[in-house]
Parts: structure tokens; sequence; C-alpha cells
């Protein structure tokens, strides 16, 4: 299911909002957390009911496997339990994401003839999986201690976050669960979720749906794009992947708030970032979080010397480059995010006297550059866009007007153009000189009628998008 | 942060934005009742909307005041369709066709047809869409469908609201400004009785059709293995569908149009002409039975040979349309059993005289 649709909006929240607190005074915690589970499995099953087995597994085999590790009494058959459940865990991510790669890859390289299978990734896997894996970690360190089979089960599937994040840890919402108080309907909290439910609403499914317009037409074939309309189209894809994401993370903690559960931010201006590395603590936070545990730290971290650091942040990129897809277009984007960083990294002092104005529009410039990779199918059609960008035959601003195309309902060329390019500077005014972000906006809330109007405009606006909107972005991770 | 200040509170809030959102909506919604772009709940044939049929032809089908249906593809949009009305007295005919309309969608417009009780219904055969499997309606279903979660969905939908409405407006401004006196585009674009044509972006020319041509742009692909097979199927479906037996008192007219020797060539040359030519003689077995029913041929007509009648390997100029028209009731051109194997001869020597003709630049 789709946050940004009418089932979802006006049928499945309002349901199991009023189901859930409705029998708060009548019945315990763990039946209110049946509830909450069964309402999530709905949620996750309603497109592809055939995958909530294998969540179901996934989270059985987990839950097995951390107990196991918790309550071994001989180190090795902890060591088991936990080795056992990381292999599980990539193994499963490793059939359903990146098998028909591997094989893919294995028939280019030895001409074998190895016959690929329709697998259908499930949705959000990479990001249960992650979570499991980071929770297995903490057990297994002794960071962590195993709940009860429903919380557990509501850690990973509490809709809000079930398929596309935040990556949320235990210690994140754990003791929330837990918390009798937070079982009770919350007025100001229910009020100041529905606030940033509806901005990330409004940045879905009116921003980042219009930006799609632009950028499907522009990726479509990029070799017919002129200098102009690339660069409209890179643009229109950089901002579009951080309306949509940032979008789906507003609604996914307002959603976590109005059940009284607070979710970590996961966006934070990341296009204000003066470097690739603190880009990275403003863009898909809890990914990094969650790769800095899993990679980064059992790699040596820090501790292994200068070269071995810079060998450690390379790797992370490079994970999260596959993580994002299994294709090569985005394992040369986390690698080209790695080169960045560890160049970042040796120097960070010379980088420092830069002015300030110029670092960000250098990283964003490399970030914008880079999404080319991200969005592109083939690496080769990523090329000749950035060759169109970078090193044009001719410096032409034609067609700009193509990037607008729909075959619903044409407008004169002119109007079009005027439209693409007036969007993208209204974009553009939002994401860099707005003073404050839909997190700051969240925090300083306070429920003024004016906020309420224009919550309520934003709302209405965004309900007439309902009928175009596609899936999210990050759903395909 | 403090929410519970004295000022405001969070019920206040909800409050507020309740009323608001629920005002807001009232007069979104009421808007596109008001405007109606896609003919809805009521068409005025005075209104200028641009007429996009994939939309409007839902609407147009149960709302406007018409006792004849002309359902077709592109090879009838290029129709006005006022023809007919200045032809057969009495006549008050509406044109229900799209670009590529295939035979799920003829259905599904047959049905909305069916349901206002039309008694002369004719509908286009065009044979590509015979050889499609596994064709399903791609309008907009909540255009189609009754309902009040369909009505509520146009309403709210983003077509209606983001798109035709703004342009809708903004057209009914600029006609009032011009004082009607507008390029025959935009008169096209919002005239019921031309709906869909796209005459004004069409030369209509042998040179410019020839030059097509030979750049490469020819036709829909057609699968043809296991073509007969496929079309027979389609046919027997599609006939099934009709329940023409259940509707003794609608006139059917299936009518033929009329394709190019430059198609038929086309259709030679990657061996499915046979099957195209006898796809006719198919369909008058298939519905002779009926009494109320009648076929009707174009595709024998002379100007098949002369692309100056095309705009492209296909689709016939507006001037060719109106004749078709004009003899759509012309006992002349009506096809049966014992007529059909002449007419199809006709075709074949039209065709031959067209290639022997054009053959200095027709490709080999």
């Amino acid at each position: 299911m789709i946050f940004s649709t009418y089932i979802f909006t006006f049928v499945f929240l309002p349901v199991v909002l009023i189901l859930y607190f409705g029998i708060s005074r009548y019945v315990s915690r763990k039946v209110q957390h049946l509830l909450l589970i069964f309402a999530s499995l709905v949620f996750y099953g309603y497109n592809h009911i055939s995958y909530v087995w294998l969540i179901l597994i996934s989270i059985s085999v987990n839950y097995i496997m951390a107990t196991g590790v918790q309550n071994a009494t001989r180190l090795l058959f902890r060591k088991i339990c936990f080795v056992t459940g990381v292999l599980f865990n990539v193994c499963l991510l490793g059939y359903y994401k990146y098998y028909n790669f591997f094989v893919d890859n294995i028939n280019t390289l030895f001409d074998t003839h190895f016959v690929l299978r329709q697998i259908i990734l499930p949705l959000g896997i990479s990001f249960f999986t992650f979570q499991q894996i980071a929770y297995l970690i903490s057990v297994n360190k002794k960071q962590e201690k195993v709940p009860g089979v429903l919380d557990y089960v509501l850690f990973i599937t509490f809709f809000p976050q079930l398929v596309a994040g935040p990556i949320v840890f235990s210690q994140d919402v754990m003791t929330q669960y837990q918390d009798d108080k937070n079982r009770f309907f919350n007025t100001d909290n229910f009020v100041q979720g529905l606030f940033i439910f509806i901005i990330g609403l409004f940045k879905k499914a009116v921003v980042a749906d219009t930006l799609n317009i632009f950028s499907s037409n522009a990726f479509f074939d990029p070799g017919s794009l002129s200098f102009g309309a690339a660069w409209l189209g890179s643009l229109a894809y950089t901002f579009q992947l951080f309306f949509d994401f940032s979008g789906y993370s507003d609604m996914a903690i307002g959603l976590g708030k109005m059940f009284n559960i607070n979710l970590p931010v996961n966006f934070y201006s990341p296009y204000k970032s003066k470097s690739i590395t603190e880009f990275w603590k403003r863009w898909h936070i809890t990914l990094g979080r969650s790769l800095f545990v899993l990679i980064y730290i059992p790699l040596g971290g820090n501790r292994k010397g200068y070269a071995r650091t810079c060998f450690n942040l390379f790797a992370v990129f490079f994970v999260s480059g596959l993580w994002h897809g299994a294709a090569w277009t985005f394992v040369l984007w986390g690698s080209l995010h790695g080169l960045v960083r560890v160049f970042e990294k040796i120097f960070d002092k010379q980088l420092d006297k830069v002015p300030d104005l110029v670092r960000i529009f250098f990283t964003f410039l490399f970030v914008s550059s880079a999404l080319v990779l991200f969005r592109s199918l083939t690496v080769n059609d990523a090329l000749i866009m950035l060759k169109t960008m970078y090193i044009p035959d001719v410096i032409s601003f034609n067609e700009i007007s193509h990037l607008a195309f729909n075959t619903t309902l044409a407008y004169p060329d002119m109007m079009q153009s005027i439209f693409v390019v007036g969007i993208l500077l209204i974009v553009s005014y939002f994401v860099f000189l707005f003073p404050k972000n839909s997190i700051d906006l969240y925090n300083e809330f306070k429920p003024k009628p004016k906020i309420a109007i224009m919550s309520a405009v934003m709302f209405s606006i965004a309900v007439i998008h309902f009928s175009k909107v596609g899936a999210f972005i990050y759903f395909n991770f | 942060m403090d929410i519970s200040g004295k000022k405001y509170t969070s019920k206040g809030f909800l409050t507020v934005f309740s009323i608001s959102a629920v005002t807001l909506l009232f007069i979104i919604g009421l808007t596109c009742y008001v405007v109606d772009p896609f003919l809805q709940f009521r068409v005025d044939p005075k209104s200028r909307y641009i007429l996009n049929p994939r939309f409007v032809n839902g609407g147009l089908a149960k709302n406007y005041e018409y006792n004849t249906a002309l359902i077709g593809s592109s090879m009838v949009q290029s129709f006005d369709i006022s023809t007919l009305r200045n032809t057969y007295q009495g006549m008050k005919p509406v044109k229900l066709s799209s670009g590529g309309m295939n035979l799920a969608e003829m259905e599904l417009l047959y049905s909305i047809v069916q349901e206002k009780g039309v008694k002369n219904i004719i509908m286009n055969v065009d044979m590509p869409f015979f050889n499609q499997a596994g064709f399903v309606s791609r309008y907009p279903g909540y255009l189609y469908e009754d309902g009040f979660m369909n009505k509520l969905q146009y309403l709210y939908s983003y077509e209606a609201q983001i798109q035709y409405i703004p342009a809708n407006l903004g057209l009914e401004l600029y006609f009032k400004i011009k004082d009607g006196n507008l390029p025959d585009v935009y008169k096209m674009k919002t005239n019921i009785d031309q709906i869909g044509t796209e005459s004004y972006a069409k030369t209509y020319s042998a040179e410019f059709v020839k030059n097509y041509y030979l750049a490469g742009n020819s036709v829909l692909y057609q699968h043809v293995e296991h073509m007969e097979e496929r079309m027979d199927n389609s046919l027997t479906s599609f006939i099934a569908k009709l329940e023409i037996d259940k509707h003794k008192d609608v006139d059917y007219t299936f009518m033929f149009p009329s394709y190019s020797a430059l198609y038929w060539y086309h259709t030679r040359k990657h061996d499915y002409y046979s099957q195209f030519l006898g796809f006719a003689a198919k369909f008058i077995r298939m519905v002779e039975k009926y009494d109320n029913v009648r076929v009707v041929s174009f595709l024998d007509r002379n100007e098949i040979t002369d692309l100056n009648y095309y705009g492209d390997v296909t689709h016939f100029s507006p001037a060719l349309g109106d004749t078709i028209m004009t003899n759509m009731f012309n006992p002349k051109y009506e096809i049966n059993s014992s007529n059909v194997d002449a007419m199809t001869q006709r075709v074949d020597s039209l065709v031959d005289a067209f290639i022997e003709k054009n053959k200095d630049w027709l490709p080999k």
C-alpha cells in the first residue's frame, strides 16, 4: 500500500487509528500490538500478498537466532546462532535482490548461459533485512535484550517504517512500544503527526510526482536531449528523489507520531551540505547509521590506521551503492561517493579553507551529476547524458518544453518551457533558500489556526494529485 | 517544544483543519462539477472544451443527445460527423473514436451506447485490432463506469483538476477575447462533431505519404504467426459480446474503411495480405444470420490508389471521410456473401494497378 493513495489516507489509516485507540481502554497492550501487526501485514501484503510469508519467515528466523544468541551459555553456540542469523539475512537479500545481477555478470564474463529467474523484489526487503542484521549485532554485543515476540514483530513490521524506512534500531523504538501510556490517544501527538504527514504528502504527491514528469521525459531518451534539457532533466531528478524520499520519511514520522511513536529523522536539508561527508549526515541518515554499524565498525572503523580507515570508508559507500540496486549504475554511483568521501578525508584541512557557498555549490553539483548514474537504466545512457551536460557538441536550450510532455494534454511549447523552468525555480527556492525544512517545522510546531488552514490547503491539493501518483522511488530498494 | 499554549490547542487545530479541508474539498469538487471538463454530468454543445477522446468519450456516450453512434479507431477520427447529420434527416449522430481503439475499448463504449438505448450503431472494423490477443481497455475506468466512487474520483482527479479545468477556463477566456475568431486548430479541438481529429496537423499529399513511408514509417506491427487463428478468435468473441440477437430493435452497421493501396502493398510485403483481405468474407459469414445487421465496405473505393487522399499509410483525409459518411447507408456499398468476393477482387485489382504505377519508388 502507498501512503499517498485514497485507500490509505481515507480508509486504512482512519480505520486502524480508530480501532487501535478505540480498544485501548478495554484490552491489554499486547492485543493492541496484535492489531497493529495485523494492520501492518495487511498494509504490506495489499499489493503483493505472496510475500507476507517471506517477511514472517524472516522475522521468525531472526527472532529465534537472536534468542539463541542471547540465551546461549556456550560461546560456540552463541557464535553459530549469530553467524547463522546474519548469513540467513544475507542469503535472503542476495537471492531476491542480487541473484539475477550475479548470474547476468557471470554469463557476460564467462560467456555462459545460465538462465535468469523471474524474481519479484519483495517490498522493503533491504530495509527490514538491514534492520534485523543490526539488531542481531546489538544482541550479540549484549547491547540489547530480546523482547517479547509481539514487541519484536511490531518492531519490524510497524507499517509507517516497514517498506522504506527510516531504518529503525531497537533502541529507537522498543521502549516506546513498551511504554503503557503510548497506547492511549494523544491529541497533541496526533495533531503534530498529522501536520508533518501532510507536509510529506504534499512533497511526494505534488512536488515529486510533478518533477517525475520532467525527469521521466529526460531519461527516456538521453541521446535526444539538448544541453539545457539535459541539465534541467538532471536537476529535476535530483529534486524529485529528495522530495519523494524525504516526503515518504516525513509521512512515516508523522504516522509514527500519531501512534505516539517517535521515529528517527531521515533527512535534514541535504542539498545545503558543504561536503559529501556532511551530505551523508543529512541524507538517508538512518541508512548511513546502519552502514556504520554493519560495515564500517566490523571492518575496523578508524582503529586500524589511516589507509585502512580510507578503505573502510570507501567500502561503506560501495555497499551503499549495491544496497540501492543490483546494477552497475548503482555500484558506480556508490563508488563515486566513496572516492569523494576518501578525498575529503585526505584533504579535510585544505577543504575547510574553501568558502562555504563554493563548497555547497560543488557538493550539490557532484550529488546531482552522480544521480544521473542512479537514475539511468545503463551506464552508457548515463554517460551520454553526462557528456551532453559537461562536454556538449552545441550549447543549446532547445526542447526544454519536451520535459513537460504528457500524452494527456499538450500546451504550446513556450508555456511548457516556462512551466519547467518555473517549477524548478520554485523548488530550488524551497530547497536552498527557505529558512526551515520540514523537520524544523515539525519540531517547532504550534497548533495555530493559520497553520491548520495551510495544512488543509496542502492536504486538498495533495488529494487531487492522488490519481496520478506513482510508487515511491525507494520502494525499489 | 510547547504545544500546550493557552491560546492554541490541538483540538482547536483539528477543528479548524477539518472545517477548512472539508470546505476546500467541497469547493474543489464543486468546481469540477460545474465546469465538468470530461462531460460526466452534462454536455453543452455550445461550450468550448478541449476534447480528448480518451477522457470525454465516456461522458459523451452517456450524456450527449444522439440517436446514432459511430464507434471506431483512428480510421474514423478525421470524420466531421456533422456530414451524417446533414445527409440523413433526423439523424443525431455522435462519434466515439480514439486513436488505437482496441476491441475492449470498442466493447466498453458499445456497452454504454447500448445501455442508453440507442437504436442505430455504426462500428468501424479496423482489422489490425482483431489481430491482438489479451487486449484490455486503457481508458480511465472512473470515466466510463458508473458509481459514486467513480464520480468522486472524477471530481478530484488530477487530469480534471490540474490539467483540463485550467486549460478549459483559459480557452473560454481566449475565445471571448478573440470573439470566436480563432485558428482552426482550436476550433477543431473543441468541436464535438470533429472530436479527436488531427487533420489540422496532417499533410494530405501523395508526395508526403511516399516520403513518410520511405523514411520507415509504416503501420502498427502485426504478428503474422497464428494470425488467422487469432483474428478468428477475436472476431468470434467480439460478435458474441455484442449480443446482437438480444437487441433486435437496434440497427447495426459494420463498416470496413478505405485503407490506402500503399497499406495493402505493405500487407503483401509482410505476408498478411490474404488474411486481411479475406477477413471481410469471414466477418460477413459471422453476422449474416442477423436481420438487423448491415456490412458496408469502402475498401474498394478508387480513391485508395490516390495517396493525395491520405495523411499517412492508412489514415485518409476528411474529404474521403465525407464521401464515406455520405454513402454510409447507400446500398451500393453493402456487402454480403454473394458480392464479397467481387469486392475483394476489386481491391486486388486496385492494389495491382497501384503497384504497377508506383513501382519506381516502392521498396522491392
